[in-house]
């Protein structure tokens, strides 16, 4: 339809080759902007229509609408819009009745035989059969990712019957309570789900995970009635990726996952229970601080499941539930090994008891560590009168060198004694340390040592390396942006 | 029905390649606008609808002229077709395969995109239309014109108009 005037178009740039030049310059500067690239200026104008009309068919909803202005030839182009997003950020702008109407409207007036992508944002209530009505015609043309965000809702909103979507890849459910109707027929594409503040129960997440073979990562946040997970992922082949977060209720997760490579869980301390000792590539076990100690035995079981992760990233709840201390009736240290072990991070936690003998008793237990972060937090080792009279000799005939570690550094670093305890004593283990980092405080107003005092310092830890060739560096918490980064952060 | 209409328009008489070729092949050749042969087998070349309907018609028998690819941009659009040949077979290292494909700069990309339109090649005409759509994404409409070359034939009026039928997208 829009072919003869795109030839209009071109013969009537010709005699104005000369503005053109200065135009394909501007536009080829544009283009490396974008794509950080320099690119052929000739090439870029001669798109034809119809590839242009597909290329803008990908842009989100809002923005293919707007660039119906560029030429009375892309008026339409939004008609066949896949991504049609009408998220978050979108339903901030627009009172209640006015967004569903929009959203209305878009789906009335589509003549695009896919769409791709569709996020709702808004309440729901009383609104169900408008979402059911589009949700279907998203199924008849073939929807790939879908995100329903209901949190504004006055009640969990329920959805069953037509989440039965056979195309899906992508799913990402807030507040909703998910009803599995018994008979599920769709879903076998399903790769990703997300879901937030989401009821569920064990039977549910047992049925997605007997239905969705294709199944890549499970993402769990805030679902609070879930009190046992079992992953029964064992005829799965892709599933990699499983995260739990701030799910208050839960009490145990049974994992039966031979692919799983990488845990990410936040939350109380609980039961883990593998049915193998997996190959793990990433493991972030954020747990808070527990009141009680038996949770340790928790931590204990875990641990010898983690033998062959290659990043570990946890808080000092878990290094304390590891500490030596009484076991089967005499003192001892747990035994345990991380082979693989390759970066550790770790952050402590204001409330938790783990001083640097129980840093130090880990260290030991991962010979190939080679990245060490600390995160001190506002974290002070409250070491008391077991770490003078008794640890603090053990530690002076430590018998362990680390000699992987090649980077480590220190957060939040305040010049406290223990801290500076901390430094000498690694400084002195890791005898191929390369790169020792330490950066202050966030809360960086406070004057963490007097300036006529930082020669002193400086002389100080430099005399503490076993290594002359370690390179010793303080940054300002601001400037912390150096290319070594961990690779999980603390919030997964 | 709409959308494959609109489609056809880089409609390149292909009568005479038709006339070459009667007989049916495993190898085909295909000749790029630059007069360079590339052998490839008919299981990677049909992944191209428009060799797929020269096939079926028996007329891939002889070196088919594809006078609208350059040899550069034929060698990476073989390359994907390879890749895809047996979809089922590793998902996840063809994911990764075709984000390293698509990482390439917009002279390239273009390239692709006429070569995928003409050989009707869907997965990778859509694949480098998204990436060329990520690219865009946050542009103005007067950033899109310029990238594109795309004159503004509307008068202000209609343009006014377009805006006030559709007001909500265009506030910030």
């Amino acid at each position: 339809m829009a072919a003869p005037k795109r030839e209009n178009q071109t013969v009537s740039q010709s005699p104005q080759k000369r503005i053109k030049k200065v135009h394909n310059q501007h536009q080829n500067n544009l283009i490396s902007h974008i794509d950080g690239v320099s690119s052929n200026p000739n090439r870029s104008g001669n798109l034809p229509d119809d590839i242009l009309d597909r290329i803008f068919s990908f842009l989100p909803i809002k923005q293919a609408v707007e660039i119906g202005v560029l030429s009375p030839r892309f008026k339409k182009s939004w008609l066949f819009n896949r991504k049609i997003l009408f998220d978050r950020e979108f339903s901030r702008h627009h009172d209640r009745e006015e967004y569903i109407h929009i959203v209305n409207h878009v789906f009335n007036s589509h003549v695009g035989s896919r769409i791709q992508s569709l996020s709702l944002c808004f309440d729901p209530t009383a609104k169900e059969h408008m979402i059911e009505r589009w949700l279907k015609i998203c199924a008849e043309k073939g929807i790939e990712e879908l995100d329903l965000d209901f949190f504004q809702g006055r009640d969990v909103f329920k959805i069953s019957q037509f989440l039965d979507i056979k195309s899906l890849t992508t799913l990402k459910l807030v507040y909703c309570e998910v009803d599995l109707p018994p008979q599920l027929t769709g879903l076998s594409f399903l790769t990703t789900l997300i879901l937030k503040r989401v009821d569920l129960n064990t039977e549910t997440m047992e049925t997605l995970f007997f239905h969705c073979l294709l199944l890549e990562t499970v993402d769990l946040w805030q679902c609070c009635n879930i009190q046992r997970l079992k992953v029964c992922a064992r005829s799965l082949k892709r599933f990699k990726v499983l995260k739990v977060r701030h799910c208050t209720e839960i009490l145990s997760i049974d994992i039966d996952a031979p692919t799983l490579r990488s845990i990410y869980y936040i939350g109380n301390v609980v039961k883990f229970q593998f049915a193998e000792v997996l190959h793990l590539d990433e493991v972030l076990l954020n747990f808070s601080p527990s009141r009680c100690f038996a949770k340790a035995s928790l931590v204990e079981n875990l641990v010898s499941d983690l033998s062959y992760a290659n990043v570990l990233t946890t808080t000092s709840a878990f290094l304390e539930g590891l500490t030596t201390r009484i076991r089967d009736g005499a003192f001892r240290d747990l035994q345990f090994r991380l082979w693989n072990l390759k970066e550790f991070q770790l952050f402590m936690e204001g409330t938790s008891y783990c001083n640097l003998f129980d840093i130090a008793s880990f260290l030991k237990n991962c010979p190939s560590l080679e990245k060490l972060f600390l995160d001190l937090n506002d974290f002070s080792f409250d070491c008391g009168f077991y770490w003078e009279l008794h640890q603090k000799q053990l530690l002076q005939y430590f018998p362990h060198f680390f000699t992987s570690l090649k980077f480590i550094k220190v957060k939040g670093f305040k010049f406290q004694k223990h801290e500076l305890e901390l430094v000498r004593f690694l400084l002195g283990k890791a005898v191929f340390l390369e790169t020792l980092v330490l950066v202050t405080p966030r809360t960086g107003r406070i004057r963490i040592y007097e300036p006529a005092d930082a020669i002193n310092y400086k002389r100080l830890i430099f005399s503490w390396r076993a290594s002359p060739k370690t390179n010793i560096v303080l940054l300002d918490h601001y400037h912390d942006k150096g290319p070594v980064q961990p690779k999980v952060s603390q919030f997964g | 029905a709409i959308q494959s209409s609109r489609f056809s328009c880089v409609g390149f008489p292909l009568a005479y390649i038709f006339l070459a070729c009667k007989k049916k092949s495993m190898a085909l050749k295909l000749k790029s606008s630059d007069n360079k042969i590339f052998e490839v087998e008919e299981l990677v070349a049909v992944q191209s609808e428009t060799i797929k309907s020269l096939v079926e018609d028996g007329c891939a028998n002889n070196v088919i002229p594809l006078p609208n690819v350059d040899s550069k941009t034929l060698e990476l659009v073989l390359d994907w077709c390879k890749n895809h040949v047996d979809v089922k077979l590793d998902e996840e290292k063809l994911k990764e395969y075709e984000d390293k494909f698509i990482e390439v700069d917009l002279a390239v990309l273009y390239d692709l995109l006429m070569a995928a339109n003409y050989l009707n090649i869907k997965d990778l005409l859509n694949r480098a239309s998204q990436k060329v759509a990520d690219m865009l994404k946050g542009k103005k409409p007067e950033q899109i014109r310029e990238t594109f070359n795309i004159v503004n034939d509307f008068s202000p009026e209609e343009e006014e108009e377009i805006r006030k039928e559709n007001l909500w997208a265009f506030e910030e």
